[in-house]
Parts: structure tokens; C-alpha cells; sequence
């Protein structure tokens, strides 16, 4: 799968569950749909242990955390190196 | 007696006129500066009809002028009403209602408003007086006027029954916590006061109420950056915070993902938390990357304020206890006692009861909640309060804290009573039954786990009874896990098995 179809279905599936038709578009505010700081830390587990990305703490910012799209541009900018 | 917490700022004003009272993005106000704004807004609000016995709803994200309205509500000698922004409005209203809130001030008004009511909002519309003209108005003379009944806010926290419950905190009581917190933490003009908790949550009066009783600046942090370790982290260098205070959570975030001893906090003198229980291991790595902050841990329920205090030792760093909650403050007295109220000896557990200047007058518009909570305490003729928490004493007098006597769970600093959120839950037409249970959590101390049964064996996703939840309670009290049950586990008793749940 796709890594941002991973995170799509772990947002959304498993982190805030959302009913299918309601899924946020990819550009969506994440805040508004219910992240919160429980949320992100856990969020950054998945992407660790399940993607094998690591990133960097200081990297962790409420524009990186703003929206799917934002989140995938992210981690695949640490997937390269 | 009658009292007023405005003086305080008067005389910061007075004394320390030209510091900094409040930081907030690149805007700055003097202790001059905010008495004047204060007194403005006073004027402003007694003209729409504040006054002593009158409740104002306090409406704002972290903001100057939340500060500024806040000591104009203190000022008309009203009772100031926190209500978070975030809450939904469906909660907003039953609080508003039980409050019988008179005018609104808000960042931004929520909708659905009683038309009739006094607003002034940071935005104007639905007919708000935007808060920029209240401030522009003339300013209020005279003395300060001290509210009824000595009430300087009411704090609502979750009830058990479904409805929240508003807690009247005194003047008395912040006059006096205010003292004490200036002269345990030495603050001074000099000292710079982090505001992290939300205006409902009675961490908040340190932060605005020990800050102006010593002149230091107040430092509202940001909501956009609360939940990013690192920047909050960054934020308390960046803004040269003396004293920080927050829940723990907030700490282990940081210290997990933050990198606390990569940046530079020297000028953090003091490091308290309070609102619950600091987990032992993530206390030793905190300490270990911020050696010289003196650790606090303050307890109380927000019925009491703070009323014990425990200063973090070399001991407590070196073994694996729980962190005690420490001693009493100032004219505090607290009783562990057993089911019949009657003192238990030295190491024994029991019911933790508290008497003292701090302790709340009561629950509002509650006599019977009251009267079942503020009791007649075994010595000394006066009144304590039942925290239901259980504790113990230590040899040496210091109290260690041991849980809850009944269901109440911590979660990020935040109560919650699962009757609360299972009352919601039982709105749901699929839901037969809903139990609600702690689940433990290494950073969070505790995430909420709902067991659902449904009616008839029907069919229901967890998606649509978290949209179900997020309507009617705040986001801290959403469940974190969902488990489903064709019918919840009964105990012998014929009760819901809430330790078979827990598992």
C-alpha cells in the first residue's frame, strides 16, 4: 500500500475513526477533524515502527501536522534519504 | 466580607507600572497598561449591567484580552464564568443556562446565544460590542466593587450525573493561594509566569493570579502549538519563561519528544505541575534533563484549589515510589479518615478531606451536592471537603496519594466522570448499554475506553458514536478505544464488571 493510503486508513480508521463517507479530503485541516496531542504522538509511532520513517522532533510542526497532503510531503522527503 | 482580587492589580500597577504584565504574539501590555484596559472594560460591562451577583460567561482562547476582560469582570465586582471556545455548543448552553449567564465575552460568540444577552466578542457580529470598542470607552472610577457571596469564579468540571457541575472558587481563596504561591516560588517582578491551562481549569488562577500579585509577566502559550513537544519546548527558551506549570503530560511530551536539554532554559527557575498523578519514571528522565528547575508537584482537586505541595527531592529521584503529594499550604488542614469519617491511624488509607481558605463555598445552585461533599470535619469545628481521592501518611507526615474512592479518571490533567460520558452515549438510539473505563497510558496517564452494547444486536461503527459524542461533550472526554459487547459482564452483584472491562 501506498504510504499515503496508510496513513489515510490509519488517520481515519484507527486514530479518528470517521465514517467512509465523511473522510477528509487530503488537503482537509486536521485539527478540525479531532487530532489532538494524544493523537499526533501516537501518529508519530505508526509512521516510526509501521513506515520506518524517522523524523526529526524539531521537524514537528502544527503546518507538517496541517493536512494529509502535508503529512505525505513530509514523510516521503525522510523516506528518500 | 468584603474583598475584591482587584488590588492586586492595582498595585502591580502602582508598584511595577512599567513591566511587562502580558506577552502575547509580539504584543505587550505594562501593568499600566492593563489596569487601564481593565478599568475600561469594567465601565463597559457595568453600563450593560454587570454587577455584583451577576455570573459573565468568559468565552476566549489564550489571548490578551481575555486578561484585560477578565479584571474588568473583578473590577464590576460580577463572577467570571470560563467556558473553553472548544466545547460544544450543546454543552456551552447547559452551562450557560445553569450559570444563568447575563453578558457573554468571547474571542468569537458561539451561535445559538439567547439574542437577548450582552456580548461583546473579539470578532463582531450577531450584534457583539467588538471588544476594541469596550476598550476605547471611558474608564471606570472609584473602588473596585466586591462580588456576592465572595464568589470570584465559577469553574464547571464533569458530573457524574451527566450534567456538569460549577465549582464556586472564592476571593478568599485566591487571595489566599495567591500569597502562598508568591512566597513558596519567591516570584517577583522579575519572574516570568508561562499560562498553559485553559481559563476553566483551575490551574489558571497561579497563572494570573500569583503573576499580578508579584508583578510578573504573564505568558499565554499559544493552542496552535500545545500538542507540538518541540515548539513548546522552543517556546519556553524563546520567551525566557522563570516559572513554568502545566499538567504533567505536557512535561512528558516534552521530554519525549521536545529535546528539553537541547535548548536553552536557563532562566527556568521553577518547573510545577499539578492536575494528576506525575509518573515516577518519566519524573527522573525530566529531572535529568533539567537539573536545576526546582520540581513542584501541587495537588488538589478543583474544590480545594491547591492544597498540598511536595517539593521534589534527591530521594524521590532515586527509587521507584510514587511521588507523594507532599504537606498542606498555609492554614490548610487535611484528615484521612476511614468509611465512618473517623481518622485513621498513621499509614492507613482513606478518604482524603481538606479544610482551609482554599476550599470551595459550595457547588452552584447544588445544596444537596453541598451538603454532601462539605461536611463537618472530625476536629476543630469546621467545614471540610470530601476529595474522594484515598491517601495515605507517610511516617514523616507527607501524604501520598493512592487513587479515586470512586469511578472519577484523569485523563491529561483533565476529570472525567464516565457517568458523564456514558450519559451521552446512552442518547444514542442503537445503545443499550455504555460503560466507560481507564485504560493506562505511559505519556497520558490515563485514555478512556468505551464497552457498547448494542440494542437488539444492532449494528454500530465507532465512527458514528465518536461524530455522536463530538456534538455533545468536549474533546477530552471522546473515547480513546471502543470495544463492542453483545451484553456488558455482570458481576455476581448483577452490576456492570468494570474490572473485567479494564482488561
Amino acid at each position: 500500500m501506498e504510504a499515503r493510503e496508510q496513513i489515510r486508513s490509519y488517520l481515519f480508521d484507527t486514530l479518528i475513526p470517521t465514517p467512509a463517507a465523511q473522510w477528509p479530503a487530503d488537503d482537509a485541516d486536521l485539527y478540525e477533524a479531532g487530532m489532538d496531542s494524544l493523537r499526533l504522538m501516537q501518529l508519530l509511532v505508526f509512521v516510526e515502527q509501521k513506515l520506518g520513517v524517522n523524523l526529526p522532533d524539531h521537524e514537528v510542526t502544527p503546518e507538517r501536522i496541517g493536512s494529509v497532503d502535508s503529512l505525505v510531503k513530509w514523510i516521503s522527503e525522510h523516506k528518500a534519504s | 466580607m468584603s474583598e475584591s482580587l482587584y488590588p492586586l492589580l492595582q498595585h502591580a500597577a502602582d508598584r511595577h507600572g512599567h513591566c511587562p504584565a502580558i506577552r502575547f504574539a509580539d504584543r505587550t501590555l505594562t501593568y499600566r497598561q492593563l489596569l487601564d484596559a481593565a478599568d475600561r472594560a469594567a465601565r463597559a460591562l457595568a453600563e450593560r449591567g454587570a454587577a455584583p451577583g451577576v455570573r459573565v460567561a468568559l468565552s476566549f482562547t489564550k489571548s490578551i484580552d481575555a486578561i484585560v476582560v477578565l479584571f474588568g469582570i473583578i473590577r464590576a465586582g460580577a463572577t467570571y464564568v470560563p467556558i473553553d471556545p472548544a466545547w460544544p455548543a450543546e454543552r456551552a448552553a447547559m452551562i450557560a443556562e445553569d450559570a444563568d449567564i447575563q453578558i457573554w465575552t468571547a474571542s468569537q460568540l458561539p451561535a445559538g446565544l439567547p439574542p437577548s444577552r450582552p456580548c461583546f466578542a473579539g470578532r463582531a457580529a450577531n450584534g457583539a460590542t467588538p471588544i476594541a470598542e469596550m476598550l476605547s470607552g471611558p474608564p471606570a472610577v472609584g473602588d473596585p466593587l466586591a462580588p456576592r457571596d465572595g464568589l470570584a469564579n465559577v469553574l464547571f468540571t464533569s458530573g457524574s450525573t451527566g450534567r456538569p457541575k460549577g465549582v464556586q472558587i472564592t476571593t478568599r481563596s485566591l487571595l489566599h493561594f495567591s500569597e502562598w504561591s508568591v512566597r513558596q516560588f519567591a516570584l517577583t517582578a522579575a519572574d516570568v509566569l508561562s499560562n498553559h491551562a485553559p481559563y476553566n481549569f483551575d490551574l489558571s488562577t497561579f497563572d494570573i493570579f500569583a503573576a499580578v500579585r508579584a508583578g510578573a509577566a504573564m505568558i499565554p502559550v499559544p493552542e496552535r502549538i500545545k500538542m507540538f513537544p518541540y515548539q513548546m519546548a522552543k517556546f519556553i527558551a524563546d520567551q525566557r519563561i522563570s516559572v513554568w506549570y502545566s499538567v504533567p503530560s505536557a512535561l512528558v511530551m516534552m521530554q519525549l519528544r521536545g529535546r528539553l536539554g537541547a535548548h536553552d532554559l536557563s532562566r527556568l527557575r521553577h518547573v510545577i505541575f499539578a492536575g494528576e498523578a506525575m509518573p515516577k519514571a518519566a519524573l527522573k528522565a525530566i529531572a535529568a534533563e533539567l537539573p536545576r528547575p526546582v520540581l513542584t508537584n501541587l495537588y488538589g482537586p478543583t474544590e480545594t484549589n491547591v492544597c498540598t505541595h511536595h517539593r521534589v527531592t534527591a530521594d524521590d529521584l532515586a527509587d521507584d515510589a510514587p511521588l507523594p503529594i507532599g504537606r498542606p499550604i498555609t492554614d490548610t488542614r487535611v484528615w484521612i479518615v476511614d468509611d465512618g469519617m473517623r481518622p485513621v491511624p498513621p499509614g492507613k488509607s482513606g478518604e482524603l478531606l481538606v479544610a482551609g481558605p482554599t476550599v470551595t463555598s459550595g457547588y452552584l445552585g447544588d445544596a444537596d451536592l453541598t451538603a454532601s461533599r462539605l461536611v463537618p470535619a472530625p476536629q476543630g469545628g469546621v467545614i471540610a471537603y470530601r476529595t474522594g481521592d484515598r491517601a495515605r501518611a507517610r511516617s514523616d507526615g507527607v501524604l501520598l496519594f493512592e487513587g479515586r474512592i470512586d469511578r472519577m479518571i484523569k485523563c491529561r490533567g483533565h476529570r472525567i466522570e464516565p457517568g458523564e460520558v456514558e450519559a451521552a452515549l446512552a442518547k444514542h438510539p442503537v445503545v443499550a448499554e455504555a460503560a466507560v473505563v481507564p485504560c493506562a497510558d505511559p505519556v497520558f496517564g490515563n485514555r478512556l475506553r468505551a464497552c457498547i452494547a448494542a440494542r437488539d444486536g444492532g449494528d454500530i461503527a465507532e465512527a458514528e458514536l465518536i461524530a455522536f459524542c463530538r456534538a455533545r461533550l468536549p474533546a477530552y472526554m471522546l473515547p480513546d478505544e471502543w470495544k463492542f459487547y453483545d451484553a456488558l459482564p455482570r458481576t455476581d452483584r448483577e452490576k456492570i464488571d468494570l474490572r473485567a472491562l479494564m482488561r
